[in-house]
C-alpha cells in the first residue's frame, strides 16, 4: 500500500471533505448554482435582446447580438468560480473565536479553510469543463481556449481568496468587518465583468477595471475562452496574474503576522 | 378592532423607536453599514452609466427613464430594506431553532411582530439618494412633477408592499426546507431581475415578472406610469398579485404553523 506524505495527504483529504460536503446537500448545492449562474445570466442576456431584438441596435459596446450572447454564456461558466464566502467564514471565526480549533491543527490555517472551500470548486469545474466541451462540438468554441481562460480563472480565485483573507484581516480590530468584505464584493460583481463586458466602459473610466485584479476573475478568463485574448494577450494576463499573486501573498503574510497577535479566544 | 390597531400601532412605535436607538448606540456598525448601502446603489448607478455610455436607449427607455427607473427602485427597496428586510433573515432561522415559539405565546399577530421586530435605517441614504435620482431625471424623463409627487410616494409603498408578499412566500418555505438560507438567496437571485425596467425582458418574461414573480410592480411599472406610459392591464395584475400572494402566503403560514415543532424555547 503506498503511504501518502503529510504534506499532500492533508491537502488532498481537505479537499475530498470539501467535495463531499458540497455534494451532501445536493439540492442546496444546484439550488444555489441555479440562483448564481443562470439568473444573472438571463439579467444579462436580456440586456442584449432588448438593444438588439426589441430595439433596432446592430451592434452594442463594438458587439454583434451573437458575439455578446456568448460571452454572456461563456461568462456563467467563470463565474462560479470566483464566488466563495471562505473571507465571511474566517471574519466569524475571529469574532466568535473559534478560530483557535484552525490554528490548533498541524496544518496552515487560510490554506485549509481555501482548500475545504476548493472542493466545491472543483465540482463546479468539472461542471462547466463538461458544457464547455459541448460547447466546443457545437460551437466555433476551442475547447484549448476555455482551458486557457480556466486556468486564468483559477488563478483569480487564488487572486480573490487573498484579498479576502487581507480584508478580513479588520476583524481583529473591528467588530463590523464584515461590512467591508461586503462592499468589497458588491465591487467585485461589476469589476469582474459579471454584470456587463468591461470593455463597455467608457474610455474615461476604464481605469476603474484595468487597475484592479477582478477583471482577472470574469472577464479575462472569458475573453480568453472566446478566443478574444490570444497568445501573448494570455502570457500576459498571466504574467500579471503571478505578479498580483505575489504581491498580495506578501501582503497577507505581513498583515496576518502582525495582526494575530490581536487575537484572543476565551475557553472553547 | 380599533383596540387592536391601537396595541400593534404601539408596537410598531416601540420597536422602531428601540431600533432606532440600537443604531445610534452601534454607530461604527451604522456607518458601516450605511457605507455599504450606499456602494451598493452607487453600483447600480454606475452600471445604467456605462450601458446608456453604449446606445441612446434600450427598448425605447431613454437614459434619463432609465435614471429614473433607477430612482424609484432604490427608494421603494429602501423604505422594504428599513422596516423588512432584516426580519426575513431572521425569519427561517426562528423556524428551523425553534425561536417561533416566543413569538407565537404572545398576545398580538405573530407575522406582525416577526416583521417588525428588527429595522434598519442605514438604507435611509439610499431613500435619499433615490429621491434625488428622482427629482434629477424627472422632468427629464417625462415625470410631470406637481402633485403627481403624491403617485410617486404610493408607487414607492406599493413596492415595498410587493417585497413584503414575495419574501414572505419564499422564507415560508422554510417550513418544509432545512436550509433556508439558499431559498433566501434565490429570492435575490430572482430580485436582480425587478433591477432592470421589464420593457428590456422577451414577453415571456415580462409576463412573469407581473404574475408569478411580481418583481416588476417594485419600480418598473411604477415608473412607466409616473412617465405616462403606464398600461392598465398592468393596474389588473397588480392588484391580482397583491391578493393572490396575499392568499398563498396565509395559506401557508397557516400550513406550515401545523408542520412546525419545538421542543420548547
Amino acid at each position: 500500500m503506498v503511504r501518502i506524505p503529510f504534506f499532500l495527504g492533508w491537502r488532498l483529504s481537505t479537499l475530498r471533505n470539501g467535495i463531499q460536503d458540497s455534494l451532501a446537500y445536493r439540492w442546496d448545492f444546484f439550488l444555489r448554482l441555479f440562483g448564481s449562474a443562470l439568473v444573472p445570466a438571463i439579467v444579462q442576456f436580456t440586456l442584449w435582446y432588448s438593444a438588439f431584438k426589441l430595439g433596432s441596435a446592430e451592434t452594442l459596446g463594438g458587439n454583434t447580438y451573437a458575439e455578446l450572447v456568448a460571452y454572456t454564456a461563456t461568462s456563467m461558466l467563470f463565474s462560479q468560480l470566483r464566488t466563495g464566502d471562505q473571507d465571511f467564514t474566517i471574519d466569524d471565526m475571529i469574532r466568535t473565536g473559534t478560530f483557535s480549533a484552525a490554528l490548533l491543527r498541524p496544518v496552515r490555517p487560510l490554506e485549509f479553510i481555501y482548500l475545504r472551500s476548493m472542493g466545491e470548486k472543483l465540482s463546479v469545474m468539472i461542471l462547466a469543463s463538461l458544457i464547455a466541451i459541448t460547447a466546443s462540438i457545437f460551437t466555433s468554441m476551442h475547447f484549448s481556449h476555455f482551458l486557457q481562460g480556466l486556468g486564468i480563472a483559477i488563478l483569480g480565485n487564488i487572486i480573490h481568496f487573498q484579498i479576502g483573507c487581507a480584508v478580513v484581516t479588520l476583524a481583529f480590530y473591528w467588530e463590523q468587518s464584515y461590512a467591508a468584505i461586503m462592499t468589497k464584493n458588491i465591487i467585485v460583481s461589476l469589476l469582474s465583468g459579471e454584470m456587463i463586458p468591461l470593455h463597455f466602459f467608457p474610455e474615461n473610466l476604464t481605469w476603474l477595471w484595468k487597475g484592479l485584479p477582478f477583471y482577472l476573475y470574469i472577464y479575462g478568463p472569458t475573453q480568453i475562452a472566446l478566443g478574444r485574448w490570444t497568445g501573448g494577450d494570455v502570457t500576459h494576463q498571466l504574467w500579471i496574474a503571478l505578479a498580483w499573486i505575489a504581491g498580495l501573498g506578501l501582503l497577507v503574510r505581513m498583515l496576518w503576522s502582525y495582526s494575530i497577535r490581536r487575537y484572543q479566544a476565551l475557553g472553547g | 378592532m380599533n383596540k387592536i390597531l391601537a396595541q400593534h400601532w404601539d408596537i410598531f412605535k416601540t420597536s422602531a423607536r428601540n431600533n432606532l436607538v440600537r443604531e445610534f448606540f452601534y454607530r461604527a456598525n451604522f456607518i458601516a453599514m450605511t457605507m455599504v448601502d450606499f456602494v451598493w446603489a452607487l453600483v447600480e448607478a454606475l452600471f445604467f452609466h456605462v450601458i446608456y455610455s453604449n446606445t441612446a436607449a434600450l427598448n425605447g427607455w431613454t437614459r434619463d427613464q432609465g435614471f429614473f427607473f433607477l430612482g424609484l427602485f432604490l427608494a421603494s427597496d429602501a423604505i422594504f430594506s428599513i422596516f423588512f428586510q432584516r426580519n426575513f433573515w431572521y425569519f427561517p432561522g426562528a423556524i428551523n431553532s425553534g425561536d417561533l415559539d416566543s413569538v407565537l405565546i404572545k398576545p398580538a399577530n405573530p407575522i406582525f411582530l416577526l416583521l417588525t421586530r428588527s429595522m434598519g435605517f442605514t438604507q435611509v441614504t439610499n431613500l435619499i439618494l433615490g429621491i434625488f435620482i428622482l427629482s434629477r431625471y424627472g422632468t427629464s424623463a417625462g415625470f410631470p412633477g406637481g402633485w403627481h409627487w403624491l403617485a410617486v410616494v404610493l408607487w414607492i409603498f406599493v413596492g415595498a408592499l410587493i417585497q413584503v408578499l414575495v419574501r414572505m412566500f419564499f422564507v415560508l418555505t422554510s417550513f418544509w426546507i432545512e436550509r433556508g438560507y439558499t431559498v433566501s438567496s434565490l429570492y435575490y437571485s430572482f430580485f436582480q431581475m425587478g433591477a432592470r425596467p421589464d420593457l428590456f425582458y422577451p414577453t415571456a418574461i415580462r409576463y412573469t415578472l407581473k404574475s408569478a414573480l411580481p418583481f416588476a410592480f417594485i419600480a418598473s411599472v411604477p415608473a412607466q406610469f409616473l412617465v405616462g406610459i403606464g398600461r392598465r392591464g398592468d393596474l389588473l395584475l397588480l392588484g391580482a398579485s397583491i391578493i393572490g400572494y396575499f392568499f398563498l402566503t396565509r395559506w401557508m403560514w397557516r400550513k406550515g404553523l401545523r408542520r412546525y415543532q419545538s421542543a420548547s424555547s
